[in-house]
């Protein structure tokens, strides 16, 4: 019982990212003007990864997650919510990897952690989102004549 | 809180009132003044007023009424900050 639902858990939060190819390169990124500046980490140097916040159209929240991995090695992308648990994880080989993670139920995000684990060299980068809402409330007033 | 600036020219220093009503005809303030250079800012809670008239009083003279509308717009925004570790 335990396992299956820990089963579904793994489904349903597995369920929560969906992920985007990226089509541009690695470079192109990297010079990219303003992109995701606002929500922005380290830099595309090499050897490093980086995560950008993205403004959606749709009022999402997509990332956008770098790594120059020059070595071609393979390395894991795990992403963690506030509570530590872990919602998506993945191993790739990409030299430049460039991928958009959305995630699926905005209403539930309050912290997002990022970790680019490479596996030969078993170095790490680890990334913290944070958002924080706030009610703005424009007021007009006006005269009647 | 929406802020008001109310100011009154009151060169001969009589007795005016100031009132201040909701939509609903609601009296929500009332006071009695003879300032000859009347300035007071009224700091009223947004609540759920879309409607706010002030009256200023002198029993001479016409009211002078000011009636103002008020809207409000809320939205949520949320703020996305990344930090490397």
């Amino acid at each position: 019982m335990k396992s299956t639902i820990a089963n579904i858990r793994k489904v349903v939060v597995f369920s929560l990212f969906t992920f985007t190819l990226a089509g541009t390169s690695l470079v192109s990124r990297a010079n990219n003007g303003n992109e995701g500046k606002k929500g922005s980490a380290g830099s595309t140097n090499a050897n490093t990864a980086d995560v950008k916040y993205i403004t959606d159209k749709d009022g999402g929240y997509l990332f956008n997650v770098v790594y120059n991995n020059i070595s071609n090695s393979r390395f894991s992308v795990v992403i963690l919510d506030a509570n530590g648990d872990q919602l998506f994880q993945s191993h790739y080989s990409d030299k430049q990897f460039n991928r958009k993670f959305k995630l699926a139920q905005p209403e539930e995000f309050g912290r997002l952690t990022f970790i680019i684990r490479n596996l030969a060299d078993n170095t790490v980068q680890r990334f913290e989102v944070d958002a924080n809402s706030r009610l703005v409330e424009d007021i007009e007033v006006k005269e009647v004549k | 809180m929406i802020v008001f600036n109310v100011s009154y020219a009151n060169s001969d220093g009589n007795k005016f009132q100031v009132i201040v009503k909701d939509q609903d005809g609601t009296q929500l303030y009332q006071n009695i003044f003879s300032d000859k250079v009347f300035y007071k800012q009224f700091r009223l809670p947004r609540a759920d007023r879309d409607r706010l008239v002030f009256i200023i009083r002198n029993g001479r003279e016409a009211d002078v009424v000011k009636t103002f509308e008020v809207n409000v717009n809320s939205r949520m925004t949320q703020e996305v900050s990344v930090r490397k570790f």
